[in-house]
Formats: C-alpha cells, sequence, structure tokens
C-alpha cells in the first residue's frame, strides 16, 4: 500500500534521513522504532508532505506522492495523526472531527457517509462523545490524542500514520491508546506506527523497522526484532537496562 | 579587504572633486540630497536590515529633525550648529516614545504604529500653527561659516567673520557628515551592539537567554536609527531652506524604505546606492526621453549580466530568466508609453514589487551572491583575533562561596496549558556542583521544566528559587542575567553570525562601555573587545572548535552545532547550565566529546540540568536523577537506584501492555 | 446632553466603518500573520467602482435605490478580486520566504499602484456618491440621523456577522479557523491552506469595498478617500486585538466615538490623532489589545 525508497529528507541544510527505503503492506500494521534523534518523526511528516524530500520515491497504492503538497496527499488518502496531537483548540471536538473528513465533504474523496463515521469515532473514543461540543484545546493530553486519531480516521484513509500516540499520556491512557491500536488492526485499517515505547509498539505489530541515525539499521517481523537481542539493547533503552537489575 | 579600501578611497574622493566636476547648482544640489537621504537610509538599515523591523515612520522622523530646525531658528533664531545637536535628540525621543510600547509585540506592530505615526506628526505640524508656521512652512537660510573660498583672493586670514554657506560649502559639510554616519555606523554594527542586532533577528529567543533582551535591544537600534533621521532632517532643513509639513509624508517614508531594500540591506554601500536611486528618480521620471533611456539601459545590463552568468552557470537560468524578461518587457512598455507623467506613482509602486521579488538582498547583495556563484573563492569574513589562549582560563564560576545548599529549588511548580497540566507539582532541588539529570519518557514535561526555569514560560503556580532568590516570573533575560544558561533541543544558534560571534554575543553582558564609549572608540571600548575575542577565542577552544572561528554558525555540521550552542552558554559565566537533550542527532564520537566537555564543565564548579534520551550518557554522568512521566515527579535517586525503580521501568515501558 | 447624544452617534456610525475594515485586517492576520497595508486602496476601488456602476445604471433608468441594490453583489464581488489580487501577486511569495518586510512592502507596492490607477480613472477631485436613501435626518429624541447612518451601522453589522456565521457553520469556514489555528495540521485534513490564505485576503478587500459603498453616500469618494480610514482601523486592529471579532466592533466605537469627541471640544484638525495616543496607550499596557489572547510561545 506504501511503498518508499530512497528517501532523503531534512530541515534546511541539516540532512535527517539519509536514504529511507520500507513498506507497509496492506491491511498490516507496521512500526518504526529508534531512539530519540534518530528521525522518526521526520520520516513520517516527509511521507505525508509536511517536509518535502530531496530525494526518493513514495508510492500511494501505485501513485507517486513525493514532493506533492501535504493537502493533496491527503486527498489521496494518506491521513497523519501527528506527534503533539496538534488538534485545533478553538473548535469543537465534533467539529475537529469534521474537519478530519474536510475531502470526502468536499468532493476531493468518495463522501459516503460522513456523519455516520463521526458516531463511530464516538462509540470508539466514548469519551469523546461525552465531550463532543467542548473546545478541543480544554480537552485533557489523553482526550487530545484520541481525537487527533479519530481525526485521522474520519478521512477514511488508505494509509494512517501514527506519530508517538503514547506521548505525554499516564500509563493508564496509553494502555487504552494501545487497546485502540489493537481495534483497529484488527479492523484491517493498513498504519505505519511511530513509537517511544518500542516495546510496546513491537507487541501490537506485524512488521518493524528500526531506524537509526536517519538509516534503517534493522528490519523484519515484529516478534522476530522483539526478542533480537542486539535490537533489545540499543533500542528499549532504560527499559531494556531496568529489566536486568 | 583591497577592493574594499579601493571603494572607500573612491568614495572620500569623488566626495572632494565633485563640487569641481558638478558645476550646476542644480546637480551639486541633488547631491547634498543624495547624501542626506543616504544618511537616513543608513540609519534605517539597523532598523530594517540588522534587527528585521519595518518602519514606515522614517520621513516623520526626518521631519521632526528638520522642524526641529526649523523652530529653533524661527522662535530663537538659532542656527545650524545647535540645530544639528539638538535635531537627532528630539528625534530620538520621539522615536523612544514610538519603539517603546511598539516593540514589546513581534509581527508587524512597529510597522503599522509607525505609519500611524507618519501620518500624525504631518497633522500634528500642520496644526500646532505657532509652533511650526503650519502649512505655510519656515524659511531657514544656510549656516554662517568662514567663507572659504575668499581666502584664495586676498589671504586675509585675519578676516574672521563669518559669511552665510553657499552651496559648495554646504556640500562639503553634508559630505562631512555623512562619512561620519559610515563611521558611527560602522563601529555600532562591530560592537557587541550590532552583534546583538544580528542575533536578535536569526534566533530572538536564544538571544534573551543569552541575557541580551530583544526588546531593549529592539528599542535601541531604533532609537538610534531615529536619530540618524533627525540628523538627516536637520541637513535637509537647512540645504532646501525651506520646509513645509506635504514634503514628509508617507510616499518619503517608502521612498526611505525602498533606498535601502534596493541598494541592499546590512551594508554601507547599499543605502547610499539606494539613496542615489531614489532621488534620481523623479528626475528621471519627469522626463520620457530620459526615462526610456535609463530603462533602456537597465535592460541592456540585465540582459548581459544575465547571459554572462547563465554561461558560467548552467542553472541559474531558471532563477534569472524572469527578471531579465520583465527588465527588457519594461523597456517596450516604456517605449509604447507617451507620457509617465501620470503613472509615476505606479511606476514607483512597480519598481518596489521587482525589489520585493527579484532583488529581495538589493543590488549590493546581488552583486555579491552572483560574485560568489560564479567565482567560489569570493568567500568573506572578517578576521578574527588570532591570539593564541589558554583554554583552562576561558571557563569561571563566580559563585560566591559554593554552599552545600540547593543552588535552585523548585516547589510544587505547575504549568498548566490549557486543559494540558504539563507539570503537575513538580519539586526540584539541585545541588552546586553536580550534574543533575532530568529523564522521562517523551511529552512528560521536560522541556516545559527548562522552559520555566529559563523564564520562558512564567509557571502558573509554584516557586523557583536560584540562590535562596525567586526568579519565578522574570523575563528569560533576567533569568540569564541572574546565572542561568542553556541551550536548546531544536538548536538556536545565530545563523549569519561567525562562530566567534556567536560566543561574543553570549559575551555581551561582560562588557560595561556604552554606546557612547564604543562610537568614540575609547579605549575601554577597544580592551574590553578585545578582552572579549580573546576569551571568546579560547571558550571556542574549549569545546574544541577554535580552527572554524570565523566560519559562519549556520555552515557547521550539526553535531559541533550543538558544541557550540554549549560554548555560547558558557560565556554566560553561568551558575547553572541547563542542556536540553545535547546528545540527539550526535554520532558516537560527538557524543564522547560531548561528555568529556560536560565532565570539564562540573569540573570548573558549574552545576549542570541535562535532559537526555541516550541513557549511557545519562547514567555515565549524572550525580542525581530526577524521572518525570506525565508531568509529575515519579522517582529521584541516584543512578542505579533510578534504574532499579519499578514506577520508572513501568514509565519507560507504556504500562501495563508490555508488562 | 443633545449634543453629547449626538456625537456618539455619530462615532458610532464611523466606529461601524472602522470596524468593518479592522474586520478585514483580522481576517488575514488570522490565516496568514500578514495583512494587507493597501486596505485602504481597496475601500477607494469599492467605492469609486461602485459609483461607477451607480452611474452606469442610473443613466440605463434604474432608480438610485434600486441601482444601490443592484450595485452592491457585484462590488462585493469586485472586493473578492481585488483581495485575490493582492495575496497572489504581494503576499504569496513573501510567505513563502519567510520575509516580513517583503509583504509589507510589496502590500504598500500594490497600494500605491491602485492608488495612482484611480486618480487615473476617476480623476484626482473627490466626487459626490448619490445617496440612495432620502438624504433627510429622522428625529430620534434629541438626535437626528441620516437614513444611510442607519444603513451603515446594520450593514456593517450584517457584514461581520455573516462571515462569522460562515466560518462556524459551513465546512469551508471551519477550514479557514482551522488554517487560522494550526496551518500545517489544517493541510494534513486536506484543506489546501495557499488557497484559504487567498480566500481571505479576497474575503478581507470585499469588507473594505464593501465599507467603501456604504460610506461613499455620506462623505465623498475620492483616490485618497481610503488612506486615512485603512489607517484608522490598524488602530482599531490593535487596540480591539488582531484576534478577536468583538473587539473590532468595541476597539471602532471607542475610536470612533473619542474621534468625534475631539473633534468637537478641541478642534477638527486634531481629530485624527487619538487614534495613535490610544494604540500607543493599548500596546504600552496590554500589546495583545483590549480583547486579545496571550500566544505561548513554542521553543
Amino acid at each position: 500500500m506504501l511503498k518508499v525508497t530512497n528517501l532523503v529528507a531534512g530541515y534546511g541544510k541539516v540532512q535527517v534521513l539519509h536514504g529511507i527505503s520500507l513498506e507497509v503492506e496492506k491491511g498490516t500494521l507496521v512500526t518504526l522504532i529508534g531512539s530519540n534523534g534518530a528521525g522518526k518523526t521526520t520520516t513520517l511528516r516527509t511521507l505525508s508532505g509536511m517536509i518535502k524530500p530531496s530525494a526518493g520515491s513514495i508510492l500511494l497504492g501505485d501513485r507517486e506522492i513525493a514532493g506533492l503538497d501535504a493537502f493533496k496527499i491527503a486527498r489521496r488518502g494518506l491521513a497523519h495523526s501527528p506527534e503533539g496531537r496538534r488538534v485545533f483548540p478553538t473548535q469543537t471536538v465534533a467539529d475537529n472531527l469534521l474537519l478530519g473528513a474536510f475531502p470526502r465533504l468536499t468532493g476531493a474523496r468518495p463522501k459516503n457517509d460522513v456523519m455516520a463515521d463521526r458516531d463511530r469515532m464516538f462509540a470508539l473514543f466514548p469519551r469523546l462523545a461525552e465531550r463532543r461540543g467542548q473546545l478541543a484545546g480544554t480537552l485533557s493530553g489523553g482526550e487530545q490524542q484520541m481525537l487527533a486519531m479519530g481525526r485521522a480516521l474520519m478521512l477514511e484513509p488508505e494509509v494512517l500514520l501514527l506519530d508517538e500516540p503514547s506521548m505525554g499520556l499516564a500509563p493508564k491512557l496509553v494502555a487504552e491508546v494501545f487497546s485502540i491500536i489493537a481495534r483497529l488492526k484488527a479492523e484491517k485499517i493498513t498504519m505505519l506506527l511511530v513509537e517511544q515505547f518500542a516495546a510496546a509498539a513491537l507487541e501490537v505489530a506485524d512488521f518493524a523497522y528500526v531506524l537509526e541515525n536517519g538509516r534503517i539499521a534493522a528490519s523484519g517481523p515484529a516478534a522476530t526484532l522483539k526478542n533480537d537481542p542486539a535490537v533489545r539493547a540499543a533500542y528499549l533503552g532504560a527499559a531494556h537496562a531496568s529489566a536486568h537489575v | 579587504m583591497l577592493v574594499k579600501t579601493a571603494i572607500r578611497t573612491l568614495i572620500v574622493a569623488a566626495l572632494v572633486i565633485a563640487p569641481f566636476a558638478v558645476t550646476s547648482p542644480y546637480y551639486l544640489h541633488l547631491l547634498v540630497t543624495i547624501a542626506i537621504f543616504a544618511i537616513v537610509a543608513l540609519g534605517l538599515d539597523i532598523v530594517f536590515g540588522y534587527t528585521g523591523e519595518v518602519s514606515i515612520g522614517h520621513a516623520a522622523l526626518f521631519g521632526i529633525g528638520a522642524y526641529t530646525a526649523g523652530c529653533l531658528v524661527m522662535h530663537f533664531d538659532l542656527g545650524f550648529w545647535p540645530s544639528i545637536v539638538l535635531g537627532p535628540i528630539v528625534a530620538a525621543a520621539f522615536g523612544g516614545l514610538l519603539a517603546l510600547p511598539a516593540l514589546r509585540v513581534t509581527g508587524p506592530y512597529l510597522a503599522m504604529v509607525t505609519l500611524a505615526f507618519g501620518t500624525i506628526v504631518q497633522i500634528l505640524i500642520n496644526e500646532t500653527v505657532d509652533l511650526t508656521n503650519g502649512p505655510l512652512g519656515i524659511k531657514l537660510n544656510t549656516p554662517f561659516f568662514l567663507d572659504l573660498r575668499d581666502y584664495g583672493d586676498t589671504w586675509s586670514i585675519l578676516d574672521m567673520s563669518l559669511k552665510r554657506m553657499r552651496d559648495v560649502e554646504y556640500f562639503y559639510v553634508t559630505g562631512i557628515a555623512l562619512l561620519l554616519a559610515v563611521l558611527v555606523i560602522n563601529r555600532i554594527t562591530a560592537s557587541r551592539f550590532g552583534r546583538a542586532f544580528e542575533a536578535l533577528r536569526d534566533a530572538p529567543i536564544a538571544c534573551d537567554c543569552m541575557a541580551v533582551s530583544v526588546y531593549r535591544h529592539k528599542v535601541m537600534a531604533f532609537i538610534i536609527s531615529a536619530a540618524f533621521a533627525g540628523f538627516g532632517g536637520v541637513l535637509f532643513a537647512f540645504s532646501e531652506q525651506y520646509i513645509a509639513p506635504n514634503t514628509f509624508s508617507f510616499d518619503l517614508s517608502v521612498q526611505f524604505l525602498l533606498a535601502v531594500t534596493m541598494g541592499g540591506r546590512k551594508s554601507r554601500l547599499g543605502p547610499i546606492l539606494g539613496a542615489t536611486i531614489v532621488v534620481f528618480l523623479p528626475n528621471i521620471l519627469a522626463d520620457i526621453a530620459l526615462f526610456r533611456i535609463v530603462v533602456g539601459v537597465i535592460a541592456a545590463i540585465a540582459l548581459c549580466v544575465g547571459l554572462y552568468a547563465v554561461l558560467r552557470r548552467r542553472d541559474l537560468l531558471p532563477k534569472l530568466a524572469p527578471p531579465v524578461a520583465l527588465c527588457i518587457l519594461f523597456f517596450v512598455l516604456a517605449l509604447t508609453m507617451r507620457s509617465i507623467t501620470d503613472f509615476r506613482l505606479s511606476i514607483f509602486g512597480l519598481m518596489i514589487l521587482f525589489v520585493v521579488y527579484f532583488l529581495p538582498d538589493g543590488i549590493v547583495g546581488a552583486a555579491k551572491i552572483l560574485l560568489r556563484q560564479i567565482t567560489p573563492a569570493f568567500r568573506k569574513r572578517h578576521a578574527s583575533t588570532q591570539a593564541e589562549g589558554e583554554a583552562s582560563h576561558a571557563i569561571t564560576v563566580t559563585t560566591d562561596a559554593v554552599s552545600a545548599d540547593a543552588l535552585l529549588e523548585v516547589r510544587t511548580a505547575v504549568m498548566q496549558f490549557g486543559g494540558l497540566r504539563a507539570l503537575d507539582k513538580v519539586d526540584l532541588a539541585v545541588t552546586a556542583g553536580t550534574i543533575h539529570g532530568l529523564i522521562g519518557p517523551n511529552g512528560s514535561g521536560k522541556s516545559t521544566m527548562m522552559n520555566l526555569l529559563s523564564g520562558i514560560y512564567t509557571p502558573t503556580s509554584g516557586e523557583i528559587l536560584f540562590e535562596g532568590r525567586s526568579i519565578a516570573g522574570l523575563g528569560s533575560s533576567q533569568i540569564a542575567g541572574r546565572g542561568i544558561a542553556r541551550t536548546f533541543q531544536n538548536v538556536q544558534l545565530f545563523g549569519e553570525l561567525t562562530l566567534l560571534e556567536n560566543v561574543l554575543v553570549g559575551l555581551h553582558h561582560s562588557y560595561k562601555s556604552t554606546l557612547l564609549d564604543v562610537v568614540l572608540r575609547l579605549p575601554r571600548a577597544i580592551r574590553e573587545e578585545r578582552a572579549a575575542r580573546q576569551r571568546a577565542a579560547d571558550i571556542l577552544s574549549f569545546v574544541g572548535l577554535r580552527d572554524r572561528a570565523d566560519e559562519e554558525a549556520r555552515n557547521l555540521p550539526y553535531g559541533k552545532q550543538r558544541l557550540l550552542e554549549i560554548g555560547r552558554a558558557l560565556a554566560l559565566d553561568p551558575k547553572l547550565l541547563l542542556l536540553d537533550e545535547p546528545a540527539a542527532g550526535l554520532t558516537a564520537p560527538d557524543i564522547a566529546d560531548l561528555i568529556a566537555i560536560i565532565k570539564a564543565i562540573r569540573a570548573r564548579g558549574i552545576s549542570v540540568i541535562l535532559i537526555e534520551h541516550h541513557m549511557d550518557v545519562v547514567m555515565g554522568l549524572c550525580d542525581v536523577i530526577t524521572v518525570l512521566d506525565f508531568g509529575q515527579k515519579i522517582a529521584e535517586g541516584q543512578a542505579a537506584a533510578v534504574q532499579a525503580n519499578p514506577r520508572v521501568v513501568e514509565a519507560y515501558l507504556g504500562g501495563a501492555v508490555a508488562a | 446632553m443633545n449634543i453629547l447624544a449626538q456625537l456618539i452617534v455619530s462615532g458610532i456610525v464611523v466606529g461601524m466603518i472602522y470596524g468593518v475594515i479592522a474586520f478585514g485586517y483580522q481576517l488575514t492576520f488570522s490565516t496568514s500573520k500578514t495583512l494587507n497595508f493597501g486596505q485602504g486602496e481597496a475601500l477607494t476601488l469599492g467605492a469609486l467602482v461602485g459609483l461607477s456602476l451607480v452611474w452606469f445604471l442610473t443613466a440605463r433608468g434604474l432608480g438610485i435605490g434600486l441601482a444601490y441594490i443592484v450595485m452592491l453583489p457585484l462590488v462585493l464581488m469586485f472586493g473578492l478580486a481585488q483581495g485575490a489580487v493582492v495575496e497572489r501577486l504581494g503576499v504569496r511569495q513573501a510567505i513563502k520566504n519567510k520575509s516580513e518586510a517583503g509583504w509589507i512592502m510589496a502590500t504598500i507596492a500594490l497600494g500605491i499602484i491602485f492608488r495612482n490607477i484611480a486618480e487615473n480613472l476617476w480623476g484626482r477631485d473627490a466626487l459626490k456618491f448619490p445617496s440612495p436613501l432620502p438624504e433627510i435626518a429622522i428625529v430620534v429624541g434629541p438626535v437626528r440621523i441620516q437614513p444611510m447612518e442607519v444603513v451603515i451601522v446594520l450593514g456593517a453589522l450584517a457584514m461581520m456577522l455573516a462571515v462569522e456565521a460562515f466560518n462556524r457553520k459551513s465546512i469551508f469556514g471551519k477550514a479557514v479557523v482551522a488554517t487560522a489555528s494550526d496551518r500545517d495540521a489544517a493541510g494534513l485534513m486536506g484543506i489546501n491552506t495557499g488557497l484559504v490564505i487567498t480566500f481571505s485576503y479576497a474575503l478581507s478587500s470585499m469588507a473594505a469595498a464593501f465599507a467603501g459603498v456604504l460610506i461613499a453616500p455620506i462623505t465623498l469618494a475620492g483616490a485618497t478617500m481610503g488612506g486615512v480610514l485603512g489607517l484608522k482601523a490598524f488602530a482599531v486592529a490593535i487596540i480591539g486585538g488582531l484576534s478577536s471579532g468583538l473587539g473590532v466592533v468595541v476597539g471602532g466605537l471607542i475610536l470612533g466615538i473619542t474621534e468625534t469627541f475631539t473633534g468637537y471640544y478641541i478642534s477638527t484638525g486634531y481629530k485624527d490623532v487619538p487614534g495613535l495616543v490610544l494604540l500607543l496607550l493599548v500596546l504600552a499596557l496590554k500589546p495583545t489589545g483590549l480583547f486579545g489572547k496571550a500566544v505561548i510561545k513554542k521553543v
């Protein structure tokens, strides 16, 4: 569904990604793990067009999307729940969800039943249903994360990019977020998940890539990588270190 | 350097010879006007070019200078010399009045306020008839002076009677004034003040965190700039010998802006060149034949330069083709036009658009870039002091008797953003002379804590005590002044400054010399600058970047940029250094350097708070580690104890999921 | 007492005009952090195009009232187009280059060009704009009000409410608000944020053109009519805060009433002065404007 080949990108003169290649099969959940500053978020930002790549190819389905503006990529069906959630703080929860379906409401993507989908999101995230009329800026961090995920799902995306959905959340909420990701996986939604909690991500994913200094350092089925001692040592960080103590 | 000296000599020579070459009083007067406009444009460049703020009120400040002269002449019968002193002072005072409120906010506010100010000043000049003679204007005479040309004939040196200055003498007066303006501005821009002006534009937050108040320096730049406008205004009043309110209009302000942009910002030659064009413009636009010739010549030059550049570098074609084509098109348009008098303003507007689109760096800037692209060897940057130094003296701590008590104490700090509680009643105590680690998953509140400690945020509630005194609610630059320095997660260097200059901005606080010392080049200023450069070079040695001192910071590789940021922070002589993910994005050898540097910093008695994700760095360096999760402190203690803490393990694994 | 009420009413009328123009500044500032320094010229062109249309239509035998009504949608469309031109020519490139000086100078330049065009097409003298309503004052208690003045206040309010309703209710309006609060995130929603910014400029100029045809019947229409109005609206936008819809109305009223009082009790020559004084005071005391919200710095 998503095939990335030799992607090079960065900010200004600082090159962060030095030729990334990865693939996300339709209906699978792939995770991208790696230490801070390895380029995980940059990868997602480049895929969704927030950053223009300086080289490489990104195929969504069989169409090239590298270099397109972000809004065009979204209209092709790539949804991105960005790092830091980025909900629209001055608009209500319900409106935030509607905005996620903007291409559907304006004819750029098949419309189907937007309102029914919004109700599905409220069913998936009951906390949001309670707060549908509330301004998004007044939500707690966990609720904002759910809103950001729901908003991205409203696109009826071909591929969903999730950037650090656990960031800044209390452990209980992290568990909740991961159970939702597992449910989406069961619904055969194609996802690329970036996570700092490598162990949790490997638990839920089908396939994983390990990013190191802007390059893919390792890849394989998530179950295999989870037990790879080298990967554990390098990327499970303090968790691994403390696991021995 | 050689080119610069040659150009300077040429300009001075041209100034001396001009009155002999240009005998027509009309053109001599134009030259005087150019010099005056150049002075205003050079002053405007300090605000516009260096600090990056836009002023559309310089015509008003110029008018205030002129009217100060007019009023002194009309009411007190005081002449040129008192005016030339008072004019800049009055204009500077008005400049301060505007800038103090307007620059509290970033964005287009200064532009808007100065635009309004310009209109109001015109109204006030028109209305306060008693003071300014209203719309009728004021007549002035040229100043008294020794009549130079009498001496040639009579050699009556004893005849010291003063006579009214004639145009040639006045030309020299303005010429000298222009040279003085260039000299003064050169000195200011080369001083710590000039560096501050440039730094605050590149990275305002970092600038504040170097104890260099962005607000204060912007206001200062504006006041200096206003003083030059007033200075030009006085010269203008005595040159025209008649002033009326209509002269000092919005259009004139735009002309000054155009002069700076078109000539080229951040240079001396640029504004002078721009002023020349702007002053000649009305003459060109008054005569269709002359207009066609000038446009034709410009089109020809554009074509030649474009062709030459494209022949040397093929890839420049798409960039150069549109402006060259437009120049030629404009020439064709000029040939078909019957009259231009009605379209003067439109042509003026089109010129501005052309400059904004195709000459954003001005003529001088574009020439430099073009030269650099065609001949890669053409690179410049002023030489630094090449003095050899001993790095170990570079870093000093001025703690008054380091006590075992907490250097920094945070009590129940809360930071709330809308519905998000980024920090929830966090306590933190940092003992002097230690490295204190701050770790936790992403979004746990570490960076928020850094921003609280460096004054970028004000806590919603709670206390922050540094050396026993509260710093909560102080501004970044005040906190930096107390001795807390920081680096940034996403590196914030002053990109257009050299490495040495970046560190010198950090040393800003160590200077005592005032603006006046700098302008007059008093020994104190020279001595301090030399000492600071020496220290900056030592600090660069300390972080291992000495050999690249004269490169622009933005050209450094990422890893070195992080080291430079630490060097810049050390220049502040901090007691506490906040390092926000210093190892992020670094390669293994860079990290080894970094660890050595942080250890050396602690050895010199500077306390450090370290946020870092590389656990080996944290565990190897930190004396105490605090773990944050979800805005709360969940553990604190020595490395081994923290690692063993089950709550920490849980936080890092993401709770029950992975357990 | 009589005169006091009369001054307040006159102040409200002028204030609403300032409010509409300032509202236009807000529209573009919220989406793109830029604004049109040639906004006054957008007002001028709107009024003059409106005048020509009214001339044309009355010459075809339409009554002045009907001509005015037929003219309105055409002028609004002209305003939309003019604003779009300003954004495409003056602002787009500067936003891309992140050059603040660039858009300020470019919009000033476009303003100068538009003023020059107006001078060439309609002459340098101020022209009488025929009033669509009888110019007989209505007497309400101690106050005399021109019917056109009532139209100005109602029209201004209607315009602002219509845009607000559009922003709240329609999906396109929601996209505008989304772009204003987070441009990158809006792009991820499939919103063409560049187009939204062009659109906000179009709306902004439309508001100014509308203000032009509202005020022209009680003043005069001419190439220089917009300059000072645009400037006053700056003051209003800052006084009210560049982020608050209510702010521009209140700011406009404050400035309008202050001006009529200054004009009456001090001198008409000074009536433009309080704007700047208020502007500086607000910036000194509450830089985000009376109704503005503080912004959280991102590091």
